[in-house]
């Protein structure tokens, strides 16, 4: 179990909306839309957050006893006979249970199909719905190894209670920081939504120390932002969760608002996420097309589509990626790449080409199933090989400097295949 | 509780009612007991945990991208996985052809045309017939290429256990068998014959006169199987004959095999005495007792032991040193104190399961410790038997002093 929890730290996952999935399950149709998702899973390490249950309470129908008897026979014979005979102390019936289950899927031989424990399924849903109980305060740690605030979102819990940027948090409830990791320490000040989190603030600038109750709400995991670099547009991806469409959207039009030359998408490192959320992220860019097309074993054809009339179909776009970019970064970059609309700048991508389907089972666990490869939409199928860049920065990505070569390889394509409006390079 | 029918013959005789101990499954390690097979009930309904492996079974064949791997192998699976969580070594499962090659092996003789199949050098699986087997008397040749089994072509990746098996069976009054294609190496005239399956015997035991002191017998037991307490008991009848004074029994390397029939073999030696406590969780406690009388119960004897003796060679060992029935010479024993019920099951598979523990007479505990020899021995590093040496002359000494 303890080695399969860490495993699943290293899985981002692009889920797709459960209503997409009727078609996928044998179960009762009203009953997998509510608890089903597809998803794209990808090994990108994952931000741990939140604590917003996402979806929950799906019950399945409980099969009668009878259903085992042809195909589990001898497993049942094995169990009856173990609790009879067995000398040692037995461990509890769940993890047994749990036990046989990760036996049965490792035969399957996928590393993308996985049994998950509910303790880390909650983990998964949080993260996956991109909302989480929090303060809205971005922490890092400083020189001492001390926390302090970095960011503050606005019109969120921390600002309105008077936290300032460059505050020290020196405890939690009550409790002492001192020695903790910045996660351990995040973890302290996530919560429940509607809960109180009482932190021990010292601020440097008037050299005082003083307890500061906060209300956790609902926070929004930022996973777009963007920004001018001159006047082209950057807009960075982190992964594609529950909010991740909504807010590329928001930093779009905001570049968009300040018509940049062009735009370099930077999925750089971005493992994937919910594939709904790519499909409607590819769309921004597309007019009407094709954007993937997914495979059962059935031989069963899903095709996903964009259509026009989108605000990023016009402006000039070059994506960043790297062998980090994975699944639903490899579905964006892939559908925008095979339609000619942007290229592609960087290094080969992670290559995961296929769909997983995740089910949410009674007891909290989840069951994530590879059912399906994906292809672009020129039918290449980039599992294992990932997606060729157009242009191939070698090296690292960062200098002595600390410049960023990718970024620089980019900007160096938009100068020569887009050269700036005559008359502000005149002006 | 009821007796569940098994289609192979000595299957069937080994589960009856028969208490094993200890065997050899994957090196000297492993040792096991069984004891009769009782059929488990088919399933439980109506715990909820249950629910959950039926579903994740379901959305599986259900979804799952890929060509799904045999039934059997998703339940066999799910099996191994659920023995892993109880974290007991002894405790785990054999596939049918695994289960098949352990029980004949522990009953000492299965139905089969006699022959040794293993993988060559280069991959294919060759042929060795057992002296005046129905292989060998059907025109088999050591070395011999198995191509094909009932003319289908064999594939030279098949596992071991499953080729053994086809080339076992029950015997039948209509003499059947099997059909065999087979090719020496770097000829191309295959060669096909039909071969009737007869009883071949494993022996478990050795024994001789020494040649370097004709007054002493050597009987060396490599594991106990059904037929060891009978092969015993005719090695000492032999050695009779020729009029020994003494005995070395050769317990080195023996990983053990059937309780009762380490008992009984311990039995010949001991005239009444505790020969081995076995405690189980669910009856308590079970103390064996030896009948007076046995074949050897008159022979000075010494035991023969090293890091390689395990379970029922263990119990064998403890019951005649605590009784002062013999010493023991040469290394540490492994150690193994725990008893495993093989139970077969459904289709043929099988399932090993920790069930009790023993205890030597002494109620010496013994798992994860061992015996330690009354004389111990550093091997030696030529690989001259210096162990067997220092029995000679402790035995000679005994006759001496006696």
């Amino acid at each position: 179990m303890k080695d399969e929890s860490l495993e699943m730290n290293n899985l981002e996952i692009a889920e797709k909306e459960p209503a997409r999935s009727l078609t996928k399950t044998a179960l009762p149709q009203t009953r997998a839309r509510l608890s089903s998702f597809q998803v794209l899973t990808i090994m990108v390490a994952l931000v741990m957050t939140s604590t917003v249950s996402f979806l929950g309470g799906v019950i399945y129908d409980r099969r009668t006893g009878d259903a085992y008897s042809d195909e589990f026979q001898v497993f049942w014979e094995t169990w009856n006979t173990v609790d009879k005979e067995f000398y040692g102390d037995m461990p509890n019936r769940q993890d047994r249970v749990y036990g046989a289950i990760q036996g049965f899927i490792t035969t399957l031989n996928d590393p993308f199909t996985a049994f998950v424990v509910p303790e880390q399924a909650d983990i998964h849903r949080q993260f996956m719905s991109g909302k989480f109980g929090g303060i809205g305060a971005s922490v890092s740690i400083d020189a001492n190894g001390e926390p302090y605030i970095t960011r503050l979102l606005r019109g969120n819990p921390a600002e309105k209670a008077g936290l300032e940027p460059l505050d020290v948090i020196k405890g939690v409830d009550g409790q002492s920081v001192q020695g903790m990791t910045l996660d351990e320490v995040v973890d302290l000040i996530k919560g429940d939504v509607g809960t109180e989190v009482v932190l021990t603030i010292y601020r440097p600038s008037q050299d005082t120390t003083f307890d500061q109750p906060i209300m956790r709400a609902v926070i929004e995991e930022l996973t777009a932002y963007s920004g001018m670099i001159g006047d082209i547009g950057y807009l960075r991806l982190s992964s594609f969760n529950a909010v991740s469409a909504s807010q590329t959207e928001r930093e779009l039009q905001s570049l968009l608002d300040q018509d940049p030359r062009a735009i370099v998408f930077d999925l750089r490192g971005n493992g994937g996420g919910l594939l709904d959320e790519a499909v409607k992220i590819a769309d921004m860019f597309l007019d009407e097309g094709l954007v993937l097309t997914e495979r059962s074993r059935s031989g069963d054809e899903e095709r996903y589509v964009s259509d026009s009339g989108d605000l990023g179909e016009r402006v000039p776009v070059v994506i960043l990626i790297d062998g980090n970019s994975a699944s639903a970064s490899e579905v964006v970059a892939g559908a925008l790449q095979d339609r000619d609309r942007a290229v592609l700048i960087g290094q080969k991508s992670y290559g995961k080409g296929s769909v997983q389907l995740v089910h949410d089972l009674p007891g909290g666990e989840q069951l994530r199933v590879t059912i399906a490869a994906w292809y672009t939409p020129d039918d290449r199928r980039i599992h294992g090989t990932g997606l060729e860049p157009d242009v191939v920065v070698e090296g690292d990505q960062f200098d002595a400097q600390g410049n960023d070569l990718y970024l620089d390889a980019a900007i160096d394509y938009i100068n020569a295949t887009y050269p700036r409006d005559p008359h502000i390079f005149g002006g | 509780m009821e007796q569940r029918e098994h289609t192979r013959l000595w299957w069937n005789q080994l589960w009856r009612g028969i208490v094993i101990v200890a065997l050899v499954s994957g090196g000297f390690l492993a040792g096991f007991i069984a004891r009769g097979h009782e059929s488990a009930t088919a399933q439980e309904s109506g715990d909820s945990e249950f629910k959950i492996l039926n579903q994740v079974d379901q959305l599986v064949r259900d979804n799952f991208v890929r060509e799904l791997p045999p039934d059997n192998t998703l339940e066999y699976a799910a099996i191994r996985g659920y023995l892993a969580s109880l974290n007991d070594n002894y405790t785990f499962f054999n596939d049918p052809p695994v289960a098949s090659s352990e029980s004949d092996a522990l009953a000492g003789r299965y139905g089969g045309i006699g022959v040794d199949v293993v993988r060559n050098e280069a991959g294919m699986i060759v042929l060795y017939p057992y002296p005046d087997s129905p292989a060998a008397r059907a025109g088999v040749l050591e070395g011999d290429i198995l191509l094909a089994v009932n003319d289908q072509p064999l594939d030279p990746n098949e596992r071991l256990d499953v080729v053994r098996q086809m080339t076992r069976g029950e015997i039948t009054e209509e003499g059947v068998g099997v059909r065999i294609t087979v090719q020496q190496p770097n000829t191309t005239e295959t060669r096909t014959y039909d071969i009737p399956f007869e009883e071949i015997i494993i022996p478990s035991i050795a024994w001789r006169v020494l040649a370097e002191a004709p007054e002493l017998g050597y009987i060396q037991i490599k594991s106990f199987t059904s037929l060891t307490p009978e092969e015993v008991e005719n090695a000492i009848a032999d050695l009779r004959t020729k009029n020994i004074t003494g005995l070395i029994l050769d317990l080195r390397f023996n990983s053990g095999g059937l309780l009762q029939e380490s008992i009984d073999v311990a039995g010949e030696f001991l005239n009444g005495g505790t020969i081995v406590i076995e405690q189980s969780r669910t009856t308590g406690e079970m103390v064996h007792e030896d009948t007076p009388g046995g074949v050897a119960t008159d022979l000075p004897t010494i035991v023969l032991v090293n890091g390689g003796t395990a379970s029922a060679a263990e119990v064998v060992a403890g019951a005649l040193q605590d009784n002062g029935r013999a010493i023991i010479i040469g290394q540490r024993t492994f150690g193994k104190g725990s008893v495993q019920f093989i139970f077969g099951l459904e289709d043929g598979s099988s399932v090993h399961i920790t069930a009790s523990l023993w205890l030597t007479p002494s109620r010496t505990p013994l798992d994860g410790v061992g015996l330690m020899p009354n004389i111990e021995m550093i091997p030696d590093q030529n690989g001259r038997d210096v162990e067997l040496g220092e029995a000679i002359r402790q035995l000679r000494q005994m006759l001496a002093n006696s």
